[in-house]
Parts: structure tokens; C-alpha cells; sequence
């Protein structure tokens, strides 16, 4: 199985995950999520801008299927904290994001992801995540 | 405020899609519950944590518009830690507090609780920017 698969694998692993992975596609082996927002991840209808809610969850989701893919885990991690900065507003238009392993130690892991619109140059938001190694 | 999931009249679509319910919203106190669905729960059939920031997100706001209409509202920044996993196939409430509103930001609070309100299972602190109506 390629690793593109695995993480389609992985994100079929539960409800919500799976909601989400409708909208996402993911490439160069886990690197590059792309979101393509449907109109019901609005979260402000007048400036038809993304909900910051959906946004969050779609950036702990691409840190945490690339840390279980890393892992060679077939679920989630454990979330333990996450911290979000929103840059810019966010239009109904794909996202995309970069997460990044930063460290993964026997009991912690930690990713952090940045995310765009337009360019990569401009980032529109980021994340911090620390997941608990030990899966259930 | 009505128990749908919006502001002033307007729907908010993903805050509808996920059925959130508003309990109470007063004087930047606002809380709010989530159902428990398989669409929403990660592989151990608990909340998943990327609808707990959807619900987080959402009370912010509605604990923000509670304590003074603005005209706009945008997440700055969301820092969300889970204390514990969420109990399987239970609903989750949300309790947010807006504490602190200036001309230009607003700071909230927020526990969230399954079975227990003493035994939270997430805690939020969020910075939200906000723009109010000009002086007559």
C-alpha cells in the first residue's frame, strides 16, 4: 500500500476523520494536505469565511495521521494540547497544509503545521500539537 | 438568543451541521452542547477532538456576542488541552466566558464536560479580534 493510502487508511479509522477526509486529499506521501471546503465548513456566512472550529480540526488531523503513519499505527493519537494562531481570514477556497514532526519522544509527540491559501509564502494560519505516543 | 446554532438570525453552517445546541447565553456567559453521534467520534467512539474545538470555537463567539453585539468577530488564537479523554457516546457542554472585551479584542474561557461538570474534560483560552459599531 502506498503511503498516500495508508493515510486514507488511517483517516477512515473513525467517524469523524472520515467526515473530514472527504474534503482532504493528501500527497507526496502525508507532506501536503489539501482541503477542499465544501460550504458547510462556514463559520461566518456574511464574509463567507471558514470556521475556525472546522479549520482546527482539519489541522490536528493532518498532525496526527502523519504521526500515526510515522508510527505504523492504524488509528489516531491521543491529543493532548493544541494551539492554533489564525493569521489571516480564511475564504471558502482550499487550504493547504504542511505539518511537520518536530519530535517524537517515547511518551510525546510533537508536530507543528502551517497552513496557506494562496501562496505558500503567505501563511493564513498554524498549529502546534503534543499527542501522548502510547495508542489505545 | 434562539437555540439555533447562529447570531442575530443568521446560521452559522457548520456550527448547524454539527447540531449544536445552545443551553444559555447571557451577559458573556454562554453554554453549549454538542450530540454525541458515530459522524463526530474518534475510533474509541469518544467526542473527536477536532468537533470539541468546532464547539470551543462556537461558544467563544456566542459568549462574545452575549456580553456585547459586534459587528465582526475573528479567531486570533485557540489553545485547547485535554485533561482526560471524552467518556464513549456521551454528549459534551461547553462553558464559555467571555471575561474581558476591549475596543479591539475579546478573551474567553472555556471548560468543557461530558457525564460531570466538575470533571471537566478540555480547557480552552482563546483571543478573539473584534470590531464594534462606531459611536453615534
Amino acid at each position: 500500500m502506498s503511503a498516500d493510502a495508508k493515510i486514507q487508511a488511517i483517516l477512515a479509522s473513525s467517524g469523524f476523520s472520515s467526515k473530514l477526509a472527504k474534503m482532504i486529499s493528501v500527497e507526496e506521501a502525508g507532506a501536503l494536505w489539501k482541503l477542499s471546503p465544501t460550504a458547510e465548513l462556514v463559520g461566518n456566512p456574511l464574509a463567507q469565511a471558514l470556521h475556525g472550529g472546522a479549520i482546527t480540526a482539519f489541522l490536528e488531523l493532518a498532525c496526527s495521521a502523519v504521526l500515526s503513519h510515522r508510527l505504523d499505527r492504524n488509528c489516531l493519537p491521543q491529543l493532548i494540547s493544541i494551539n492554533v494562531q489564525f493569521l489571516a481570514p480564511m475564504r471558502l477556497a482550499p487550504v493547504t497544509a504542511r505539518p511537520n514532526l518536530r519530535r517524537i519522544g517515547r511518551r510525546v509527540a510533537v508536530a507543528h503545521v502551517d497552513a496557506w491559501q494562496d501562496s505558500p509564502d503567505t501563511i493564513v494560519c498554524a498549529a502546534q500539537c503534543e499527542f501522548l505516543c502510547e495508542f489505545a | 438568543m434562539a437555540d439555533v446554532p447562529g447570531f442575530a438570525g443568521i446560521i452559522i453552517p457548520w456550527s448547524a451541521e454539527l447540531d449544536l445546541v445552545t443551553i444559555s447565553a447571557d451577559d458573556g456567559l454562554c453554554s453549549m452542547r454538542l450530540p454525541s453521534r458515530a459522524a463526530l467520534a474518534d475510533h474509541a467512539d469518544g467526542i473527536a477532538p477536532g468537533a470539541v474545538a468546532s464547539l470551543i470555537d462556537h461558544v467563544c463567539g456566542a459568549a462574545i456576542m452575549s456580553r456585547q453585539m459586534p459587528i465582526s468577530i475573528s479567531t486570533l488564537n485557540l489553545k485547547i488541552d485535554h485533561i482526560r479523554p471524552a467518556t464513549p457516546g456521551s454528549d459534551v457542554t461547553a462553558w464559555g466566558h467571555c471575561y474581558r472585551m476591549t475596543d479591539a479584542f475579546a478573551f474567553v474561557r472555556v471548560e468543557v464536560w461530558d457525564q460531570d461538570p466538575s470533571d471537566v474534560f478540555a480547557t480552552a483560552q482563546a483571543v478573539f479580534s473584534v470590531k464594534h459599531r462606531a459611536a453615534a
